[in-house]
């Protein structure tokens, strides 16, 4: 039986392969939790999207809104987080159908979140576009 | 009786330190693993919550969307906020969807609706629901918890029969 125990190296080399061990688990954690709050702005990101069409079929026509961190809506750009882009477009043989596409911005990285497209056709004269 | 060099009991020493601090290591690991799942499954649970109300709640109005047949309610259901849908011309037949004590309830009657007599639907932090000012848009709040904090998420649903949107 070896009764000299461990030596420097040794020890060094255990405490190295936990110290990787702890990384990588750490840098699962961290995925882990960007990916939960990944899920909450998409989840609110296609909310607004939805709510965009909606306030298009109500007449209402903000073609660009920014929100701040909190997905509260503000009037200017400055320190918005995201921001929601309507593009509205006449169907070439029948002005009344719309083509309507909702975009998200997330800002801080210049990279759309969610994108939507669908049609809606006008049931009334009063609608601007 | 033999007596341990002095290196050999250091030599111990060291390797019980090290097995300790792997212990603590993985318990860590293991309650933090478990606070994580936690986390992440009440997260998830929520998402599913809310997005089954607004989704029943949108797709009950677009259905029963008849002139005149969707209200909101300050005493609806036993002094309770409700939105009430109406399933035909006349009114009789109505469902009334509402918020007591954390859960959304629906209530599909032709009487006078009660709690004791509703369905619970969902688990919901609070729902209000409100008017858009042209009162042609149902505008559904949602209290939902963003990132640690709690905000209000609303869902847009316009009438397609309020003010002529239909010709």
């Amino acid at each position: 039986m070896n009764k000299r125990g461990f030596t420097l190296i040794e020890i060094i080399f255990a405490i190295a392969v936990l110290s990787l061990v702890s990384a990588i688990i750490l840098k699962m954690y961290v995925a882990g939790f960007k990916i939960e709050n990944r899920v909450d702005v998409m989840e609110i990101a296609t909310l607004e999207a939805i709510n965009a069409i909606e306030d298009y079929k109500n007449g209402v026509l903000e073609t660009k809104v920014y929100y701040d961190h909190s997905w509260q809506a503000q009037k200017s750009k400055k320190d918005a987080a995201y921001e929601r882009i309507l593009y509205v477009q006449s169907d070439s043989e029948d002005e009344r159908l719309k083509h309507l596409e909702v975009k998200i911005w997330d800002m801080a990285t210049s990279k759309e979140l969610y994108s939507i497209k669908t049609k809606h056709y006008l049931l009334r004269s009063s609608y601007g576009d | 009786m033999s007596k341990k060099k002095p290196r050999q009991t250091i030599e111990t020493f060291l390797t019980l330190i090290l097995l300790i601090i792997f212990s603590y290591f993985i318990v860590i690991m293991v309650i933090e693993s478990k606070n994580s799942f936690d986390r992440v499954s009440d997260s998830k649970r929520q998402d599913e919550d809310v997005r089954i109300a607004l989704s029943y709640i949108q797709k009950l109005i677009i259905k029963n969307d008849i002139e005149g047949g969707i209200e909101i309610l300050d005493k609806g259901v036993e002094n309770l906020r409700a939105l009430k849908v109406a399933h035909d011309e006349d009114g009789k037949w109505s469902t009334y969807v509402f918020f007591h004590d954390g859960i959304l309830y629906e209530n599909y009657t032709d009487q006078e609706p009660v709690l004791s007599l509703s369905t619970p639907l969902v688990s919901l932090k609070d729902i209000r629901f409100s008017w858009s000012d042209n009162k042609k848009q149902i505008i559904v709040g949602v209290l939902y918890n963003y990132q640690g904090e709690d905000i209000w998420v609303n869902q847009k649903t316009t009438l397609m029969t309020k003010d002529g949107l239909y010709e």
